[in-house]
């Protein structure tokens, strides 16, 4: 099993021209899991000779990043790393680390997108085998592009930041649904219940048990994209007829129903707007 | 020897040089852009891009403004009395209904300047606009004045409709 695992490793290394140091899955998503890969034979500096020639110290390859910025719990010291730089040996010349981006970097998603990783391996003493004559045990500076996953999520929202007089999408992808009730929506099944939230009141269109009835809140299938629906309004205008007259609509409540059924329970999405004084 | 190779380089070059055929005519005047815009204007595509997308997602939202059936958005500019206005009956106007306009410089322009009875809307220019053109591109930043945060960008396409 481990070697049918290390024969697609190297088969994905090589898919992705060669590089010395990628991430997998890819297109990513910086709020959920993923690895990064260091090939080392595929890197000039002396960490390669040195583990060719130490092959004892595989468990002691860290892993040292300054980008998109430095890693939360720190790097360490260059003569000795930190425990949560560690990297696990995959096999011959490959190492990983697992983590979630936004949390590993304590970065934004767009920081993530926009700046990339750079980063090397090295030892867990980075001065360590100075008489083997390679130099420092690291690797040489490694960059990794980051090519995003969009609308990763079961929710997403077009753009990231609307006021409530913008255009506002609400993306919904049904496959990720986990109440059973709500699993694979047929195109004209999906309904959302909205409501407006200012101040300490909510304005909401529709009472729950009629939301799934109102053609006013039924979510459109988006096209070539099975299970994804969606939804664009202009907060403001869509709540005009609801919420007091020039009211400061500071948040978009909501969740899916269909026809005939409401959630016991619902898990209400609050959308915060973004509030321009 | 060596420095009648170097002579015979320099003067190799100089005949191809001038072989080199010369510009003939100007370029013309400067034309007045504000001219170039005089007009009707009636939208055929509105696009929504976020700025803050890593990709600059971009959303083409023209069913808004665009129905069968209804005259799509329409924006008028009367270079001589600087007036204009807006018609419009589905989608939001985002440019005000009436009122003054100008640009920020009338030779080379690149931001619309629309000033109505209660506000003043700067719309950025997608290309130049000359009498020629059949389409006038404005783009809307929405950009947070406190903050400088710019949360989208609308697109809106025109065509020119009474050439």
């Amino acid at each position: 099993m481990k070697n049918i695992f290390s024969i697609l490793l190297i088969a994905i290394s090589t898919l992705t021209w060669g590089q010395a140091a990628f991430v997998l899955p890819s297109p990513t998503n910086a709020n959920d899991t993923m690895t990064i890969y260091i090939d080392l034979s595929q890197t000039t500096y002396g960490l390669k000779g040195i583990l060719t020639n130490h092959p004892e110290y595989k468990d002691s390859v860290y892993m040292w990043t300054w980008q998109p910025t430095g890693p939360a719990c720190g790097n360490g010291e260059w003569g000795n790393s930190n425990d949560c730089m560690r990297m696990t040996h995959v096999n011959g010349m490959i190492f990983s680390i697992t983590m979630v981006p936004t949390q590993f970097y304590g970065c934004t998603p767009l920081q993530l997108y926009s700046s990339g990783i750079s980063c090397l391996a090295k030892l867990d003493n980075g001065n360590a085998f100075p008489d083997d004559g390679l130099g420092e045990a690291k690797t040489e500076d490694l960059r990794i592009e980051i090519l995003p996953a969009l609308c990763a999520e079961k929710f997403c929202y077009f753009p990231e930041a609307s006021r409530a007089d913008d255009f506002f999408t609400i993306t919904y992808d049904n496959g990720q649904e986990t109440d059973a009730n709500l699993q694979n929506l047929g195109a004209d099944e999906c309904y959302v219940y909205m409501a407006a939230k200012v101040g300490n009141q909510t304005y909401a269109i529709s009472a729950p048990a009629d939301a799934g009835n109102n053609p006013l809140l039924k979510m459109e299938a988006v096209p070539n994209q099975p299970g994804k629906f969606r939804y664009t309004m202009i907060p403001s205008d869509f709540f005009a007829s609801v919420a007091p007259a020039g009211a400061n609509i500071q948040q978009v409540w909501f969740y899916i129903v269909k026809p005939g059924y409401v959630p016991t329970i619902p898990v209400t999405i609050k959308y915060v707007l973004y509030n321009c004084q | 020897m060596k420095s009648k190779i170097y002579i015979s380089i320099v003067v190799f070059s100089s005949i191809i040089a001038s072989c080199k055929p010369e510009i003939k005519g100007d370029l013309g005047e400067t034309s007045n852009k504000e001219i170039g815009m005089d007009g009707t204007w009636e939208l055929n595509q509105f696009i929504v891009q976020d700025p803050n997308s890593p990709i600059l997602e971009e959303r083409d939202l023209s069913s808004w403004y665009i129905k069968d059936g209804i005259q799509p958005m329409r924006i008028t500019l009367d270079a001589s009395t600087h007036d204009y206005s807006v018609e419009i009956t589905t989608g939001r106007n985002f440019l005000g209904t009436s009122g003054k306009w100008h640009l920020d410089n009338i030779y080379a322009p690149s931001t619309l300047i629309l000033e109505s009875a209660t506000d003043t809307i700067e719309v950025s220019m997608g290309a130049m606009v000359t009498a020629n053109s059949s389409n006038m591109r404005l783009n809307i930043d929405r950009t947070c004045n406190s903050t400088g945060f710019k949360n989208v960008i609308y697109k809106f396409n025109f065509n020119r409709i009474n050439p």
